[in-house]
């Protein structure tokens, strides 16, 4: 560890590792209860993503890095409760997938389009796990899932932006990130 | 406000075009599927690992149930009836496969992940190379 000359900074650094920490652990809790819901449809790939509204709410509050750390912080974590390492190489394709084109996007757009910014990043993340899931079972008839991910990611990544547009709008800054 | 309303045409060119773009994919598959399905010549085709297992031609009474090993202690259970397949019983971890039920349309292969297996329902010509089984009989 190096010693930060200055102590104000060192102190914010200390303070954001917690905020970011904290918002690890509701992104994994999120994600941990996610599983526990039924599927909705029986195909892979179909969930809510409702994870996703930590890294859409930490784009609109912080650096693009910051989100990075804790999306990557929760693929990893999430794949050690799962006990499943294949599952990771699913989540790492999906996640980062979505995570460049939602960074991208919100660069462009801001957080006044953060639903738009959700649905693409939902489609790609459903693009990110059919390469995956190509590249694991050899086959590329499983492409023929794309079609129907879509629809299901434009759906999903609608409520998810939809529910992260809300919380800013009802939750003060002062709380969502008090640095 | 230039930027402003810039950013929102493009935000909602972006948004209409994916959504259309996923609606029209998902109707091409459904029709295609659908109009390849009147033929009767239909076949489960089994892959595991990428690798063809076997192909078993639907033929309507057929009856068939099997079970596919793969790796330790992973298996899946396979029936065949009524020219529809599926998995009826497995041990992964989501039972996605299972759940998927029964198919006899090439929309959409089922898929166990896990245990890298797929099903996919071909409505190919190869099938009339196989013996008809009354030819067989007679």
């Amino acid at each position: 560890m190096t010693h930060s000359p200055n102590k104000k900074t060192h102190k914010t650094n200390v303070k954001k590792l917690t905020l970011l920490a904290v918002y690890t652990t509701i992104a994994l809790t999120i994600f941990t209860a996610e599983s526990f819901l039924p599927p909705l449809v029986p195909l892979p790939g179909v969930k809510l993503g409702l994870s996703n509204i930590v890294t859409l709410w930490l784009l609109m509050h912080t650096k693009a890095r910051d989100a990075l750390w804790v999306l990557l912080s929760r693929i990893v974590l999430s794949s050690f409760f799962a006990g499943q390492m294949i599952s990771m190489l699913y989540s790492l394709a999906g996640g980062l997938l979505c995570f460049v084109a939602m960074a991208l996007l919100f660069h462009i757009l801001g957080s006044k389009y953060i639903v738009f910014i959700s649905i693409f990043g939902a489609l790609f993340h459903n693009l990110g796990q059919i390469i995956i899931a190509i590249c694991v079972t050899q086959l590329p008839t499983m492409a023929a899932y794309l079609p129907v991910l879509a629809i299901s990611g434009v759906a999903t990544g609608t409520f998810t932006g939809l529910c992260a547009f809300y919380l800013k709008r009802h939750l003060p800054p002062k709380i969502a990130w008090p640095m | 406000m230039k930027s402003f309303k810039d950013k929102k045409t493009l935000g909602l060119t972006l948004a209409i075009l994916a959504i259309l773009l996923a609606s029209t994919a998902a109707l091409f598959v459904q029709f295609r599927s659908s109009s390849q399905d009147k033929t009767t010549h239909k076949t489960a085709a089994l892959y595991q690992n990428g690798q063809l297992l076997r192909r078993i031609p639907l033929k309507p009474g057929a009856e068939d149930t099997f079970t596919v090993e793969s790796g330790k202690d992973g298996f899946n259970t396979i029936q065949i009836v009524n020219g529809k397949v599926g998995i009826v019983d497995a041990n992964c971890p989501d039972r996605l496969c299972v759940k998927m039920g029964m198919i006899s349309s090439s929309a959409y292969p089922i898929s166990c992940l896990p245990h890298k297996l797929v099903i996919q329902i071909e409505n190919s010509e190869n099938s009339k190379e196989e013996p008809p089984v009354d030819a067989l009989t007679q």
